[in-house]
């Protein structure tokens, strides 16, 4: 397993090749570093908001406590401003969307100005990866912080693997595959909830 | 399934209405809608006398209230009377109003016309 | 509830409405001034005639819908973008875009014109040159994410169009209809012949944009709709595209087109190329839109990819699982974030860069 650098990074971005790793889009060709692909935040943002019920629920026993009642939609332009407040968990996306080969997977980690304001991300997106990259904002911090849709926010460390891994194409169908836009958790779609969840009645 | 019609187009004659009906109670209002609607009018008659000619420089009310009144040969009357003159008098502008609000309005008798009136179109 | 004191909560309301904080500029600017002026009518109540400030107040509510709409966050975004270029082919003004999210599954777009009204009949007014176009757009909140289910707002914007110039109903004046069938009033006759020019004419303007999948679209909501007063038959209407599309004489075109030309001073002219989405999409890539044409062009190629995928799945990513509902989600998405992805280029590209 090895880092991409800039020099392969550069040889692999958008070919148009079946191995191309793909990102559009690119505005700045700085945005491509010497070990890591700078990456932007998106214009789209799922809220996590507070209702009546106490607590979100992976088995919900009635349709009220979905995850999806958790948040609410918002949506900025290009240039616009975003308040992550403390201690608020906000679902993003990278402005670009990203396809990756089948021998090649991303570690996307904020960028260390962002780190060093409190807001933290770490991610992982696996071979054969499609769509705009997720991210979970969380301001760490005590103060409001205004981020800026389309400012270079996370970072994206790519490896390449010896072998490919066809991680669509095996095991079940995968929860996240050509998103645009953030999706609420699919935690509770996990196939071993239930049978906990069947355990813990026992 | 698909609303066609625009706000735009149905209320295309508002402003002359408008005006007919403050003619026919003999009220006072600005001379920017006094000269609006003697503009539309006479627009609208040099449109139907020279389509061609016209018709690029028209304004939208001028097209509606042209189309309304080559069909009617009562109201195109009106109109052109009500051109005649300085001064519309009520009855005149009475008349107009009462002819031009009485618009037909076929959807109603939409199970009535056969295939060969439409294959006329 | 006199015009009188409907118009104080009308500016009331106003006002609230322009309050919030994410609320676009122009139509800040728009609430503001449209404020103004009623409270300017409210003052001058003696002044303006009662008709006058009773048609007043009646724009001034439908307005209000479209300062209500511009707030919203259910604006199908990326197909509102392609539209308003569009609507720049035809019309220069520039255009404020209102959004109206439906439960129905009705398009439309319409505009009110109450600064027109307010420069000819509120003389004591000063601010008579501000006449903004405010447009608003009303598609099901269902599609918001679904641009290609879109396709029917370039038939509204196509009637939009023509009522703004008034070109079919000024094609019955320069291209006379045939004569009145017997026991049939002129007028009613009149009318039909100008509905159906009406969508004659917004079929070839969205064919101009979406190709074929405008008339695609028509056929999978009325596929043999017979002629009504209202509307051609769908045999007729997808004939006329068809003609229109392939450089064929016809007679409708051709009226269309001298209305088109003596009203809105241009034709109607073919504005899409049809790029190639086939092995992106297959790839669940977005498609690299590179110009205007092929902004369009996503609409037609996108529809004829999804129902080609939907009839016969060829895709890797369409497997026994995947239902009709994600192999349209599918595409949807890759449509809108390609289309997005364009618009963030262009914006882009005319912003000076910092050279550091």
């Amino acid at each position: 397993m090895s880092l991409l650098t800039r020099t392969e990074l550069q040889a692999r971005i958008n070919t148009g090749k079946p191995d191309q790793i793909f990102i559009d889009p690119i505005l700045e060709e700085s945005q491509i570093g010497a070990v890591s692909v700078d990456l932007r935040l998106g214009c789209d943002f799922l809220v996590s908001i507070l209702n009546h019920k106490p607590s979100v629920q992976l088995y919900p026993t009635d349709n009220t406590s979905e995850p999806e009642l958790f948040f609410q939609n918002a949506r900025r332009d290009l240039g616009d401003t975003f308040l992550l407040h403390p201690s608020q968990t906000v679902l993003a996306t990278s402005l670009e969307y990203v396809g990756l080969p089948s021998d090649v997977y991303a570690d996307v980690v904020s960028r260390s100005s962002y780190h060093r304001l409190g807001v933290s991300i770490s991610s992982m997106f696996h071979p054969g990866f499609r769509g705009c990259i997720s991210l979970e904002l969380f301001n760490h911090s005590n103060v409001p912080i205004e981020l800026i849709v389309g400012s270079r926010l996370v970072q994206a460390r790519l490896f390449r693997n010896e072998h490919d891994v066809a991680y669509f194409q095996e095991g079940p169908r995968r929860k996240y595959i050509g998103n645009v836009r953030p999706t609420i958790s699919r935690a509770s779609h996990d196939i071993d909830i239930a049978q906990l969840v069947e355990l813990s009645k026992k | 399934m698909i609303a066609a019609a625009s706000s735009r187009s149905d209320r295309a004659l508002e402003s002359v209405l408008l005006v007919l009906r403050l003619e026919s109670k003999n009220q006072q209002y600005p001379d920017t809608l006094k000269s609006y609607f003697r503009t539309v009018i006479q627009q609208t008659v040099d449109l139907l006398d020279r389509p061609i000619e016209v018709a690029s420089q028209a304004m939208p009310e001028a097209v509606s209230l042209a189309v309304k009144i080559s069909s009617d040969e009562e109201l195109r009357e009106l109109i052109e009377d009500i051109l005649k003159v300085d001064n519309i008098s009520s009855d005149q502008a009475e008349k107009a109003l009462s002819s031009l609000e009485a618009s037909f309005d076929p959807a109603g008798e939409s199970a009535h016309f056969s295939k060969e009136i439409y294959a006329t179109i | 509830m006199t015009p009188l004191v409907n118009l104080h909560i009308l500016a009331k309301r106003f006002t609230q409405l322009s309050k919030s904080v994410y609320f676009d500029p122009a139509f800040r600017e728009f609430s503001q001034k449209t404020v103004h002026a009623i409270q300017h009518v409210i003052e001058n109540a003696d002044y303006y005639p009662d008709d006058v400030i009773r048609q007043f107040e009646n724009q001034a509510w439908r307005v209000m819908q479209f300062v209500r709409g511009s707030r919203s966050n259910d604006a199908p975004h990326e197909t509102q973008y392609v539209l308003r270029k569009a609507l720049k082919d035809w019309i220069k003004s520039e255009a404020l875009l209102s959004s109206a999210a439906l439960e129905d599954f009705i398009f439309f777009l319409n505009t009110e014109d109450i600064w027109d009204f307010i420069s000819r009949s509120l003389n004591r007014l000063s601010d008579q040159k501000y006449k903004p176009l405010v447009v608003r757009i009303g598609s099901p909140e269902a599609f918001k994410h679904r641009p290609v289910f879109c396709i029917p707002l370039f038939h509204e914007l196509g009637h939009f169009v023509d009522h703004y110039y008034e070109i079919s109903k000024s094609s019955l004046l320069l291209s006379p209809i045939p004569p009145t069938p017997p026991n049939l009033p002129l007028q009613t006759w009149q009318l039909i012949n100008l509905h159906h020019r009406m969508e004659h004419f917004a079929d070839l303007f969205a064919s101009c944009y979406c190709g074929e999948a405008s008339n695609n679209s028509l056929l999978a909501i009325a596929p043999d709709n017979p002629d009504s007063p209202t509307h051609p038959s769908t045999k007729k209407r997808v004939a006329v595209v068809g003609d229109f599309l392939n450089g064929r004489a016809n007679q409708m075109i051709e009226l269309l087109q001298q209305a088109s030309n003596a009203r809105a001073k241009q034709q109607l002219t073919v504005k899409f190329a049809l790029p190639e989405v086939d092995s992106a999409f297959n790839d669940v890539l977005t498609y690299n839109i590179t110009n205007e044409n092929e902004l369009y062009g996503i609409f037609p190629a996108s529809w004829n990819y999804l129902h080609s995928q939907l009839n016969t799945p060829t895709a890797p990513w369409i497997d026994n699982e995947l239902t009709a509902y994600g192999v349209e989600k599918t595409v949807n998405d890759l449509v809108e974030k390609s289309i997005r992805n364009f618009e963030i280029k262009e914006r882009w590209s005319g912003v000076p860069t910092d050279a550091n």
